[in-house]
């Protein structure tokens, strides 16, 4: 789950929460408020029985018109003496039972209405009635009044109540949904930012740094960590490549002590011819190994090289020369060669770095074809560049190899190698250079038969170009 | 004929002075920047090989003294780098020549010999081999006087040869020297037995008595001695 949406449950569940206790606070509070004036009334009415029934006018008369401010009949009361026997009641508590709570002062009871003589209209219906009782001592004896009376149309205030409440949580929970996804949001606009920036940074871009803020925040903290790290890292990675460069450095010069002494050793006239031509396969070994220090040494400085001095190239030219300098050995391996690129197609670029992927890779066109062979190179204009490819005829390559032959030192057999030489950098070289000219590379083959190399390179807007 | 070597790794010094004495040059060698100064102000040279990576002084800057000295002996700079800045910024404080390592005696002698040729009095730019004569200004091949048509491969593979006179010259060298240093010499030394043959046909190389040479798994010479 994505931080946003843990923090938006996290604030709308705390939200949520807080809410419904406070609902239930009101609801609890709201829901004994209109019982309490009920109960004032009730408590009053039942004063005025009492003193009525001590002074013993009640039970003589049953109205008691002045003495009261209701109507009597619309209550239902009744008066039991200490043994719990009724000496007064009006018309409804004639009908109707209610029980008698001990130890409560006052609650609420539901009853269904007889047929006839509540004098309410509510017959066979449900109806609640809220109940007051009073204890009165006096003289010796004691009374009990209980006094009630109905409230239908509280009970539809406490539903109307409870739906409103339920309504504002709603309410509220949507509200806090979309406000904290938005303060989720805000809160972590800088961390997308700085991871953003992240992983722009790539092993080819590592002297870029996280812009810090300015307020000194854990986010100031982050940036400044990571950025600390890529330090780190950039530092590890140039001393990788210095490492390469330096190792590569020093190994040529006792290389060229070991060729002068093998050169040296065939010119004598006291040494045997075998022991010569094993001193030459020697020296031929020497020669490879001279070859990859080269080879590393020009991918580690391609490594180092951020961007190159660019100029306009024609392309066909630099194909031809390419192709010129193979002439020979095309007619000598008798391999048919097509060129179809239009004259006046340019590419920015590196003249030798260009040349160098040329070289290798019509090397390779002419070490995995075979006699007979066919090699042709097309280049177009496309929406976005100079699309250059290179086809040629030949052993190919597995499927499952294409996409790995561009990384150092892959071969498709290890067998390849010997029988065809090379240092196993040609197609990481290349790769690097087209990067370096923000192009784009990749292989398609038909093992067995065929093998094609496509290339883009983007040619830059006009505005863009030296002036 | 005089050449000062200058580089630090004694053992390199050693095996190129003794290589060289065989030829019969006169060598003279300096281990850093200071003693090189010291011995091309005292001595006169035909040629100064020069390592650009030298201690006290470096290649580069024993060079500008040079120059700065008005001695205009023919230098031929070697490095370890490879760079194309380094070439450049030889060939621009007036390097002649630029060799880069890990190098082959064979080009090594080219070059000197080719340098030496250039700036000698006698302006000699004729290479020969019995009746075949090669001039490296005109580039002009020539069979008993008689010019002879050469592709620019085949020219560069007698040219070489002949500056190799008597010595074996590997198919490798050979693909390394005549092809540069950007292709690749395993593809290469494949083809160059088909140069040869054709070159070998160019100039009436009879099988009796070859001009050109094959030493069997070794390679090729040119010598004037028909063996």
């Amino acid at each position: 789950m994505k931080i946003r949406n843990k923090i938006t449950l996290w604030i709308t569940g705390t939200g949520v929460f807080v809410s419904l206790v406070f609902s239930l606070i009101i609801f609890l509070e709201m829901k004994e408020l209109p019982y309490k004036s009920i109960d004032t009334g009730l408590g009053i009415i039942a004063q005025v029985l009492g003193r009525l029934t001590i002074t013993g006018k009640i039970p003589s008369g049953v109205r008691l018109p002045g003495e009261l401010p209701v109507d009597v009949n619309r209550y239902w009361i009744k008066i039991y003496d200490s043994h719990m026997k009724t000496i007064y009641r009006t018309e409804l508590a004639r009908h109707v039972a209610l029980p008698v709570r001990k130890n409560m002062r006052a609650y609420t009871v539901t009853k269904l209405m007889p047929e006839k003589g509540t004098g309410l209209g509510e017959e066979n219906k449900e109806v609640t009635f809220r109940v007051k009782t009073v204890y009165l001592r006096k003289q010796g004896s004691g009374y009990i009044i209980q006094i009630a009376k109905p409230i239908d149309q509280l009970q539809d205030e406490v539903t109307d109540l409870v739906q409103i409440i339920a309504l504002g949580l709603l309410v509220t929970t949507l509200l806090l949904i979309f406000l904290s996804y938005g303060v989720a949001g805000r809160i972590l606009k800088p961390i997308g930012v700085i991871n953003r920036m992240a992983r722009d940074i790539s092993d080819r871009t590592l002297d870029r740094r996280i812009p810090i803020g300015k307020s000194r925040d854990e986010l100031y903290e982050l940036s400044s960590s990571l950025n600390r790290m890529f330090d780190r890292l950039q530092y590890s990675f140039d001393m990788q490549k210095q490492f390469i460069a330096d190792a590569s450095h020093e190994l040529k010069s006792p290389i060229t002590l070991l060729m002068l002494f093998m050169e040296g050793a065939v010119h004598r006239k006291d040494l045997p011819d075998s022991f010569k031509q094993r001193l030459i396969h020697q020296g031929n070994i020497l020669r490879r190994m001279s070859r990859l220090v080269k080879n590393l040494l020009d991918l580690s400085a391609l490594e180092l090289k951020k961007n190159g001095e660019f100029q306009e190239v024609s392309l066909s030219g630099l194909v031809k020369s390419v192709l010129g300098d193979y002439e020979d050995v095309f007619a000598a391996k008798r391999i048919t060669v097509a060129m179809e690129i239009p004259e006046e197609l340019q590419v920015r670029g590196d003249k030798d770095e260009l040349q160098r992927v040329l070289i290798n890779l019509v090397d390779n066109a002419i070490k995995y074809n075979h006699t007979g062979g066919e090699i042709r190179i097309t280049a177009s204009k496309c929406d976005h560049g100079v699309h250059l490819s290179l086809f040629n005829t030949g052993i190919g390559i597995p499927k499952a190899d294409l996409d790995k032959v561009f990384e150092q030192f892959y071969r498709v057999e290890k067998s390849r190698s010997l029988r065809y030489g090379g240092s196993g950098l040609g197609l990481t070289i290349v790769k690097r250079i087209i990067e370096l000219h923000r192009g784009t590379l990749e292989m398609e083959s038909e093992p067995g038969a065929w093998t094609r190399v496509n290339i883009s390179l983007p040619v830059p807007a006009k505005s863009l170009q030296k002036k | 004929m005089k050449i000062l070597i200058v580089d630090d790794e004694p053992d390199l010094l050693e095996e190129l002075r003794e290589t060289l004495k065989q030829q019969r040059y006169d060598v003279d060698t300096a281990a850093d920047g200071e003693a090189a100064l010291d011995k091309v102000f005292d001595n006169a040279y035909d040629l100064v090989i020069l390592d650009i990576m030298l201690p006290k002084i470096d290649g580069l800057a024993v060079l500008k003294e040079i120059r700065d000295g008005d001695i205009t002996t023919p230098v031929l700079m070697l490095t370890a780098k490879g760079s194309v800045e380094d070439k450049i910024s030889g060939l621009d404080y007036g390097a002649d020549d630029y060799l880069p390592k890990p190098f082959d005696m064979a080009e090594l002698m080219a070059r000197i010999r080719s340098l030496l040729r250039r700036t000698s009095e006698r302006k000699d730019t004729i290479l020969t081999v019995r009746d075949v004569s090669l001039d490296t200004k005109t580039r002009q091949v020539s069979k008993v006087g008689v010019p002879v048509e050469l592709t620019p491969k085949e020219f560069s593979i007698l040219e070489f040869l002949l500056y190799n006179k008597d010595r074996t010259v590997s198919r490798f060298t050979l693909a390394e020297h005549v092809w540069g240093d950007e292709f690749d010499p395993f593809t290469m030394s494949n083809f160059i037995d088909v140069h040869i043959k054709n070159l070998r046909r160019k100039i009436g190389d009879a099988e009796k008595k070859r001009i050109i040479r094959t030493i069997r798994g070794i390679g090729f010479i040119i010598e004037d001695a028909e063996g």
